[in-house]
């Protein structure tokens, strides 16, 4: 079997909690709040993923505007990081709530 | 395209190198270093691993071109042995002769000298006062804390949110387990038929009168809550007398359809006579029921 990151099964294991989770809505009949769900759960994981680099090039952008020096070598502060997660996982948690609600 | 870009590209095939392997040797991902050769500066983290790769000098990548292979110390006594015609330490002595000459040309006392240096200094940290300031700037800037979770600082999970997740998402699946296996029991041991026990979950039966004033009239709905088959219903409907007489008033009413969908209104009208003689409130008591139901 191929060598596969802890990272690769974490993005898989949270594809599977929303495919349940997609999976109670239809059977709960909350066809109406499918496009809620989605809105919510798909972007969800990759700003998991992603949020260092989202972080990082937001931090670039800002300090490319603010700035005549430019950004080289601007890393994001961890207060910003843990922002970023915390954004990105109250994304996800919403998501799950969403399939939860029966109508 | 950018002289650097260039650069870059024209270094690595000189030393045969892929861009993979590129990317493997400065530690970035292929795309970075596709990125470089079509004319973005590489990033300054990256420079030093970039230049080892490459086996150039950092300036000469961030000029696009290489460094001439003499530097101006390297070239300076070849030129003094080329204009005076010496060997280098000739050359050396003679300068050391111009400076002893020179010194006594112009005498000066330790003191003056002394003096001299002094206010040099002072210049110097008057000029250069500003970068003292900055290093006090510096100083303002947060320290990283020690319980810093570094693999924060890349994409993906770290240790902490990989606990968390799989404990939350384990627990929701639970609860969708739950919910799906119930849905499923509740399907199988769902009602087939309409029967007296439960024919309030599929139909409403209800009474209206019609009119606003001297109502002698009242209509009796059944509306369905579910897709019913070979629906049939009776019903006694009775009124109680209101100002005149102790006799109640009662009827039998039927309904019978073969195909009732979901949302489906049956109704019938009874006129009981006056409107003074019962209340056009109806008690209705179902006598019989049968249906099938999906």
């Amino acid at each position: 079997m191929k060598y596969r990151s802890r990272n690769f099964w974490m993005v898989l294991f949270l594809c599977v909690v929303l495919a349940f989770g997609l999976a109670n809505m239809i059977v709960n009949r909350s066809f109406v709040l499918i496009p809620v769900f989605l809105i919510f759960a798909i972007p969800s994981v990759p700003l998991l993923y992603f949020n260092y680099s989202l972080v990082r090039w937001n931090v670039r952008r800002n300090a490319n505007w603010d700035t005549e020096a430019g950004a080289d070598g601007v890393e994001p502060s961890e207060f910003r990081l843990i922002m970023g997660k915390v954004g990105s996982w109250i994304f996800f948690a919403f998501a799950l709530i969403v399939a939860l609600i029966q109508l | 395209m950018s002289k650097t870009s260039d650069f870059i590209r024209e270094k690595r095939e000189a030393l045969g190198m892929s861009q993979e392997e590129l990317a493997e040797k400065t530690g970035v991902f292929v795309s970075e270093v596709r990125l470089w050769e079509s004319g973005m500066l590489p990033d300054s983290k990256h420079l030093l691993q970039l230049a080892e790769a490459l086996q150039v000098g950092t300036d000469e990548i961030l000029r696009g071109e290489e460094e001439p292979s003499e530097s101006v110390s390297e070239r300076l006594p070849r030129q003094e042995i080329v204009s005076d015609g010496h060997e280098p330490e000739q050359a050396l002595s003679d300068r050391q002769e111009n400076l002893v000459k020179e010194e006594s040309e112009n005498p000066q006392t330790e003191q003056e000298a002394a003096q001299e240096d002094e206010k040099e200094s002072a210049d110097e940290t008057e000029k250069y006062s500003f970068l003292s300031e900055q290093e006090e700037d510096e100083d303002d800037f947060e320290p990283i804390p020690e319980d810093f979770d570094e693999s924060l600082r890349r994409n993906g999970f770290t240790k902490k949110e990989r606990v968390l997740a799989y404990v939350a998402g384990a627990l929701f699946i639970l609860i969708v387990l739950v919910n799906l296996i119930s849905s499923g029991v509740a399907y199988l041991n769902r009602d087939r038929t309409l029967a007296m026990e439960n024919y309030k979950n599929y139909i409403e039966i209800d009474s209206d009168p019609v009119g606003n004033v001297n109502v002698d009239t009242v209509e009796i709905t059944v509306k369905f809550k579910a897709h019913v088959t070979d629906f049939d219903l009776t019903l006694t409907v009775s009124f109680s007398p209101m100002l005149v007489g102790n006799e109640t008033y009662t009827t039998e009413i039927s309904f019978s359809q073969r195909d009732c969908q979901k949302g489906k209104v049956l109704s019938r009208q009874i006129t009981y006579g006056e409107y003074y003689e019962y209340s056009p409130f109806a008690h209705i008591q179902v006598n019989s029921v049968s249906g099938g139901l999906d």
